[in-house]
């Protein structure tokens, strides 16, 4: 996990002992709540339990750190306690966060870098809040001017969003056209069945079942047929992705349908949407059956 | 011989009609301005080549074909200006079906078979009453529970009789009935319609080449060219008389 030092003065609120860092003694450390909501993602994803606010704070820990001179192969670990004294909704960071004091003073000692020491040393990132989210634009393009990189919070979730809405959307079209060849597939099927009992049928018609009582009945039986299928089909799923889940510990469902899951409502919603299917599929094959050339086929 | 409409109608109180009726598949014509009229408590044969017709029309009267053109009036009503769901129901109610291969249902019991139209008429009522009176008329106890493929030829046409009549129906309609029997299976099946026309007053119109059912008959309508015939029998026509 990678380590961000920041000026004390760019983060309010902060508690005292990270604002009054003294070097040598225990780093006071802030973690972006961004890292403890990916933590939680992570956790629950296996099983495991959640970390909140309260359980991380005063939690002692112990920074292990690597140094190599430029070039160098050799690399030398440091041990540096360090305990977490807050956290910030402000900095959408991926790790933690330290004094900049801290960072400079050891890259001094022990990276032998002399540069890292000297004052207004440059900064990796910027971040700036804007109160106005409409002033966004103008400031973007005065930082611009200066030669920066702007990316702000709004742009990240809107890429983050735009991939998954295009993986998503893919999905979704993936499953549509398995859903169209499964649609035709249950219509051949019952089509199949329609003609495998013609005979049935037909005789249904002579002995006094009118054309409506045959559709309804056949597209009745394919809807309890599809409801049974879309019930064992449920729980297949679920089963599949709980072994999934069990056997691949560093996978997360990024797709929301594998994310659904047991929410509620799922469960009949997908029975119903599989019995509607093979209602809808078996429907032309009924009007065919209710349509039985009614005295040839008795005569077979 | 051909006949007039008015000769192949009978006098007396009618029960089914047939007006005018015309049928063709494709360009080939079927049944040609076909009329007659049927009564209570008779039998009416219709005779004919292989593809004749006989068969058209008795899906016409039971109103599973619509001709080209023509009426098919039952108790006052054309049937053919019905909906699919009364027309089905005057099937279910007022109409049994025989055929010449039995038509049971091959996973159904012989029990099954019999009360499978009193099941889908919600009408029916004191259905065990009428199945203990059926078995019993047509000597069916023996074979009850047994599956059609275990059953004989007779055996299976009385069963296919039971279910025509289950319903108590005003009219049996019977497609080659003895076509597939042999000699004395076929006499007890025309012996058992004359004694439902008899007991019942049920009209029978059975579609035949049988000379012994034709014989049995009050009845005998040939279609021939597409068109309908009556032949008087032998009995009622005149004798011609030998020279001397």
């Amino acid at each position: 996990m990678p380590v961000y030092g920041i000026s004390p003065a760019f983060l309010r609120k902060s508690e005292k002992r990270w604002r009054q860092f003294v070097p040598g003694a225990e780093v006071p450390v802030i973690v972006p709540k961004f890292v403890l909501d990916v933590f939680n993602n992570l956790a629950a994803a296996r099983g495991l339990p959640q970390l909140g606010e309260r359980a991380l704070w005063g939690f002692p820990m112990e920074l292990v750190i690597e140094t190599a001179a430029r070039g160098a192969p050799e690399r030398k670990k440091y041990d540096q306690p360090a305990r977490v004294f807050g956290f910030s909704a402000e900095l959408p960071l991926t790790g933690l966060i330290v004094p900049s004091d801290f960072i400079t003073r050891f890259a001094a000692a022990h990276a032998g870098d002399p540069n890292a020491i000297r004052p207004g040393f440059s900064y990796a990132q910027l971040v700036i809040t804007v109160k106005d989210v409409k002033d966004l634009p103008d400031i973007s393009k005065k930082i611009q001017a200066l030669g920066l990189r702007v990316e702000s919070q709004q742009d990240i979730a809107s890429k983050t969003n735009k991939a998954l809405a295009v993986i998503d959307g893919s999905s979704l079209v993936i499953m549509g056209i398995f859903l169209f060849l499964t649609v035709i597939a249950i219509f051949n099927s019952y089509l199949t069945i329609v003609y495998n009992r013609s005979y049935t049928f037909s005789l249904q018609r002579v002995i006094g079942v009118s054309k409506a009582r045959i559709i309804l009945t056949f597209v009745f039986e394919a809807a309890v047929i599809g409801a049974l299928f879309g019930l064992v089909g449920y729980y297949m799923g679920v089963m599949a992705i709980g072994y999934l889940k069990h056997n691949m510990p560093h996978w997360v469902p990024v797709l929301k349908g594998l994310a659904l899951g047991r929410e509620p409502g799922v469960l009949p919603m997908a029975v119903g949407l599989s019995a509607l299917l093979s209602s809808v599929s078996a429907f032309i094959p009924a009007v065919f059956a209710s349509n039985m050339s009614l005295f040839k086929a008795v005569q077979k | 011989m051909g006949v007039s409409k008015d000769q192949l109608s009978e006098p007396g109180p009618v029960l089914l009609s047939v007006e005018e009726v015309s049928a063709s598949f494709g360009k080939r014509t079927i049944l040609d301005d076909v009329s007659f009229t049927v009564e209570p408590s008779s039998i009416v044969a219709i005779t004919g080549r292989s593809g004749a017709g006989k068969t058209t029309l008795l899906g016409i009267i039971s109103g599973l074909m619509k001709p080209d053109s023509g009426r098919v009036v039952y108790r006052g009503q054309n049937i053919l200006r019905w909906g699919d769901f009364r027309r089905s129901r005057f099937r279910n109610r007022e109409i049994g079906f025989v055929f010449q291969f039995f038509n049971l249902l091959p996973d159904m019991t012989s029990y099954q078979n019999i009360i499978y139209p009193a099941i889908i008429s919600p009408a029916s009522r004191s259905l065990r009453e009428k199945v203990e009176y059926l078995v019993s008329y047509l000597g069916l106890e023996k074979i009850l529970h047994q599956y059609p493929a275990t059953l004989s030829g007779g055996e299976r046409q009385r069963v296919a009789i039971a279910r025509a009549i289950i319903n108590s129906p005003r009219i049996i309609l019977a497609d080659e009935p003895t076509g597939n029997l042999d000699e004395r299976s076929a006499g007890d099946i025309i012996t058992l319609f004359k004694t439902l026309r008899d007991e019942n007053g049920m009209a029978i119109i059975i579609a035949t080449h049988d000379s012994r059912t034709v014989a049995g008959a009050d009845i005998h309508l040939n279609i021939d060219n597409a068109r309908l015939q009556r032949i008087e029998p032998p009995e009622r026509r005149k004798k011609p008389r030998r020279p001397r």
